[in-house]
């Protein structure tokens, strides 16, 4: 059979495939190729064959090259536009060329870059458009995106743009010449998502993300170019067509962009997903490298903001960013040497990726700041005129980095240096960082978010860094009249860094009128540390502490041994440091015989460097013996709680004694002190909530559990508690439902899930269901695979005291040694009154007494 | 690779002998144009590989240019043969690790890579082509590597559009089936 490279084969065919074509209908085409081929089933299969196949790739490829492989713009060196005379062509693309030009006028030495935009049939409607967006397009003001200086029409009617003139490379030639690590290339890459995001804001899209729009200077600085460009030069409607996109390349434009949809904030989002994935796949020596958990997760990051489907996309580029960020603070732990240790100095283009890495590692003190520190000296305590007696609580939200990029931990370092600050303040209701921090990244508004915190006032504000200096701008807003209390803002060099956060806490404090003593004003000014290198190393351990798994308790203890490394006198460090010793017996991540030890002596280093320090007592109080009111552990709660009013896991700590000790009521006071401060924490709601089922408060109760679970999906204690809160609450169903999710979440807790649903079934009525467990729990609890307690429940529910009792007396029960649980858990009930019952409690109390 | 520029096969154009010094002048307008991406600031071989393309194309004997329709022609082979050898070069180099300033041939190197079009392929293809349908052959190099639209086309090959049309839309069809079929 002749093939299509036989030339008499080919004409013939080619004649009936173009007569074919040519025909406006399928129907039309069947019956005119049937009889061209003259019935020749072999003929028409070829044809048909033929006729199926896709080309649109090389009618696209006929159409790119008409954009890209032809220009027939004159060459303008040597012209003058308006007050510019060019100076050199700087490059051509698609939509024109663009020179480097000078301010002919004598008024700057100022070199600037022109975009002279290709004559095209819409000339008209580019021009208008013009008018239409210079002026967004100018007021889109931010760091990472060059300014619009001027626009207009050259003699011969060709419209252009005069630019900010960046002499720069593009991010990916830069990213590799540098031989930039991943980490290195994400902050470059966030701070372009920072400035597409700030133009999102303003309703600009930027329609041509790539990297020949995205330089890079010489001394780290990005800016994206041509921001909106695009639109106008496509002279179209907003709809634009298909024709007008295809200038746009290929490669980079979203799916929708290449079909006749009009580009929106998804297919920028697409843009720089292809740019991210350009970036994480260059090829690259570095030593950090070898981080593969880091690259898989970017991955991921990519595929999202790449999907087919704009819907399906990141929302933002602030959520992409986000998204990258966590990816870094994931991996941040696993690769602690690399940076702290040596690579700090050779990092050559990571000003930006450092927390306040140009900050030498010495101890400062501001030399500055002395205008700020004289002058709110003079007048402290004198009350600013914006004064808001009805204010009691404050948040205080992360400061947002500007642009986006590493430094989000220097804005949450920042408001945790303030929230240090002003939580000493007895007058002042002062969150504590775990309940700001998830207000990272600014996607919140600072109202809404003191609504969810249900204070009457906020602090927000954005951190940026420039070279060696760093600018901090706060606002105070009142959150029920939305007002704007006071703002303010403080540039100084990056070394004044605890400077500014004195005068930011100072303008708080007197702003809201609060009457200040000596004592307030020490605490104002106290610092846990004058080195940033040990308080960098300080706020990542915070970090990871407030994850309470496994691996953040280890990396966390890490952190901390970083910073008393740093600074051997950080007394904070050290406490902290105690608690994650003790957290790690207490959820028996280790055996305690050993954390306890380690636990003892850090908190003991905290007190001896700082006897005024509240986490140090609060670390020493959990090694103490805390069985009456006057042991020594419930003594250092209490200093913990006077030291520091504000102090929430104090509260909590202490809420917890009282309930054990059988003063529920108080404890809920307590642990209500505690919510109030902390009120997304979802520790702090589920405690509330079971101390609130032991008050027999079921509806209540199971409010603060269900919270919890909100706040907190993943923790299988808390879907634990909220099964118990909804069997309290009769609902039987629901607590199935959680208590299955314990076991999902931790397969670990088979046991103990398979003695709830049972429980829950007795509760329910439903016993037969409930006695076809039993085998496999009956071995469970054998195989010591349940908690005596739990089993304990199932009998009392079952109204079988004999086998309650049975279980309750069996020693290695984690749950009773909870002796809060035995005094109140209402399960118990039906054998509360049992006389055994109450010896066994009394039994268990005095083992518990003893034990510390 | 194919060093040596090939006389275009269409028959029927004019004779005259010598090119115009304008005809001249146009194609070496289009020659800089195409190294005008290039920053002035960038020593890079790419740099070196265009001058050394384009000065192939340049050193042909004046009598080789008749007219419109060859210059034309010209331009394009000489477009097909820069970005063939642009493509292996920018391969090449991106192995190495070296940084590349951005060219428009990158963007259509990269449309090529995004569209699974191996250039070295349609290159192969389009000599194929010439053998079987020399005019089909031409009107895609012209389009490929031109940029002309069907219209002009026409004009310089002095054929109605309609035509062009056809050999096109066919021309296309042949070039996938042997892309097909031959590409791996």
């Amino acid at each position: 059979m002749p093939t299509i490279s036989d030339k008499a084969h080919w004409h013939r065919l080619k004649s009936i495939l173009a007569d074919v074509l040519e025909l406006p209908t399928e129907e039309c085409r069947v019956e005119t190729l049937r009889l061209a081929c003259t019935d020749d089933p072999s003929l028409i299969a070829e044809a048909e064959a033929l006729l199926n196949q896709d080309t649109t790739a090389l009618e696209h490829f006929a159409e790119l090259a008409a954009t890209t492989l032809r220009d027939d713009l004159p060459t303008r060196v040597g012209e003058r536009l308006g007050s510019y005379a060019i100076t050199r062509e700087i490059g051509r693309g698609g939509m024109g060329a663009v020179y480097l030009a000078q301010r002919a006028d004598g008024q700057f030495e100022k070199q600037v870059a022109i975009k002279i935009l290709k004559r095209g049939t819409n000339t008209e409607e580019v021009l208008r458009r013009f008018g239409a967006e210079r002026q967004i397009l100018a007021n889109l003001d931010h760091t990472n995106i060059t300014r619009l200086l001027d626009a207009g029409v050259t003699r011969d009617g060709l419209p252009y743009v005069v630019m900010e003139f960046v002499d720069g490379e593009p991010i990916t030639s830069y990213a590799q010449k540098e031989n930039c690590s991943i980490r290195q290339r994400l902050e470059l890459f966030f701070k372009v998502c920072s400035a597409v995001e700030s133009a999102h804001k303003k309703g600009v899209i930027h329609r041509d993300i790539k990297p020949s729009n995205v330089l890079v200077k010489s001394d780290g600085e990005v800016k994206l170019l041509d921001f909106g460009i695009a639109k106008v030069a496509s002279g179209q409607p907003d709809d634009v067509t298909v024709v007008a996109e295809r200038r746009l390349t290929p490669k980079y434009a979203a799916p929708e962009q290449r079909t006749s949809h009009s580009p929106t904030i998804a297919s920028d989002i697409y843009s720089l997903g292809v740019l991210l994935s350009e970036l994480l796949e260059l090829r690259n020596s570095s030593r950090e490298d070898t981080d593969g958990s880091l690259r898989g997760c970017v991955r991921n990051v990519v595929t999202k903001a790449t999907q087919a489907e704009p819907g399906k996309r990141y929302p933002s580029a602030a959520a992409l960013a986000e998204s990258a960020q966590e990816c870094l603070s994931h991996s941040r732990g696993l690769i602690v040497s690399g940076l702290f240790g040596r690579r700090r100095a050779s990092l050559a283009t990571a000003a930006a990726m450092m927390l306040l890495a140009v900050v030498a590692a010495s101890f400062f003190w501001p030399k500055a700041t002395s205008i700020i520190r004289g002058s709110s000296s003079a007048n402290f305590g004198a009350p600013l005129p914006s004064k808001s007696s009805e204010i009691r609580s404050i948040a205080i939200l992360p400061f947002v980095p500007l642009p986006h990029d590493n430094n989000d931990l220097l804005g949450l370092g920042m408001a945790d240096a303030v929230i240090g600050r002003l939580s000493g303040l007895k007058q002042l209701i002062v969150l504590p960082t775990a309940a700001v921090s998830r207000f990272r990244g600014a996607s919140e508004d600072p109202i809404s978010a003191g609504n969810k915190l249900n204070v009457d006032a906020v602090l927000s504000g954005t951190v940026q860094r420039a070279a060696d200096r760093i600018r901090v701008t706060v606002q105070l807003a009142n959150v029920s009249s939305r007002r704007t209390l006071w703002a303010d803002s403080f540039d100084q060099t990056s070394t004044d860094i605890f400077a500014i956060q004195d005068s930011i806490s100072e303008k708080v404090a007197r702003s809201l009128a609060v009457n200040l003593t000596e004592a307030d004003r020490q605490q104002l000014e106290k610092h846990y540390t004058g080195d940033t290198a040990a308080y960098e190393s300080y706020l990542l351990g915070v970090s990871a502490y407030n994850l309470r798994t496994k691996e953040g308790l280890q990396k966390a203890i890490a952190y901390f041994e970083q910073a008393v490394a740093s600074d051997p006198h950080y007394a904070l460090a050290y406490a902290l440091m105690s608690d994650c010793y003790f957290l790690q017996g207490y959820y028996s991540y280790e055996s305690s015989e050993v954390t306890i030890s380690k636990a003892r002596a850090a908190a003991e280093k905290a007190l001896s460097l700082d006897s005024s320090l509240a986490e140090a007592h609060l670390a020493m109080s959990t090694l103490e013996r805390r069985d009456s009111p006057d042991a020594p552990g419930v003594k250092s709660v209490l200093r913990a709680i006077s030291l520091n009013p504000n102090y929430a896991l104090a509260h909590q700590r202490y809420a917890w004694f009282l309930c054990c000790s059988g003063q529920l009521e108080q404890a809920l006071q307590e642990m209500k002190k505690a919510q109030a401060l902390d009120p997304l924490s979802s520790t702090n709601n589920t405690a509330l909530g079971i101390m609130l089922l032991f008050a027999r408060r079921y509806p209540e109760g199971l409010h603060y559990c269900e919270l919890a679970a909100e706040l907190n999906q993943n923790e299988p204690y808390i879907q634990g508690n909220l099964a118990y809160a909804y069997l309290l609450n009769r609902q039987y169903e629901k607590a199935l439902m959680h208590s299955r999710k314990v076991e999902e979440i931790d397969p670990s807790m088979h046991g103990e899930t398979v003695a709830q649903i049972a429980t829950i079934l007795v509760h329910a009525g439903r016993t037969q269901e409930a006695d076809q467990l039993m085998p496999e729990l009956l071995a469970l609890a054998e195989a010591k695979k349940v908690d005596p307690y739990n089993m304990t429940l199932l009998y009392a529910a079952r109204g079988d005291s004999e086998k309650a009792l049975h279980w309750f007396g069996q020693s290695e029960s984690k749950a009773v040694n909870s002796p809060g649980l035995l005094r109140y858990d209402p399960q118990l009930d039906p054998i509360r009154s049992e006389s055994r019952f109450q010896t066994l409690v009394r039994q268990h109390e005095l083992a518990m007494s003893g034990a510390n | 690779m194919n060093g040596e520029i090939k006389q275009p096969a269409e028959p029927g154009q004019s004779d005259t002998p010598d090119l115009s010094p304008a005809t001249y002048d146009t194609l070496r307008r289009l020659a800089a144009q195409y190294l005008r991406g290039e920053r002035a600031d960038h020593t890079l071989q790419a740099t070196a590989l265009l001058h050394e393309a384009l000065l192939r194309v340049l050193k042909q004997p004046d009598n080789r240019w008749r007219d419109e329709a060859h210059m034309a022609a010209f331009a394009a082979r000489a477009m097909r043969r820069i970005l063939i050898s642009y493509g292996v070069a920018r391969r090449r180099l991106k192995r190495g690790g070296a940084s590349l300033t951005r060219l428009p041939l990158d963007e259509v190197l990269d449309f090529c890579q995004e569209r699974n079009l191996n250039l070295e392929m349609v290159d192969q293809a389009l000599e194929e082509l010439e053998t079987v349908d020399a005019r089909q052959a031409q009107i895609v190099e012209l389009r490929f590597f031109a940029g002309q639209t069907i219209e002009e086309i026409a004009s310089v090959l002095q054929l109605s559009p309609a035509t062009v049309k056809r050999d096109w839309t066919t021309a296309k069809l042949w070039l996938r089936a042997y892309l097909s079929t031959n590409d791996s």
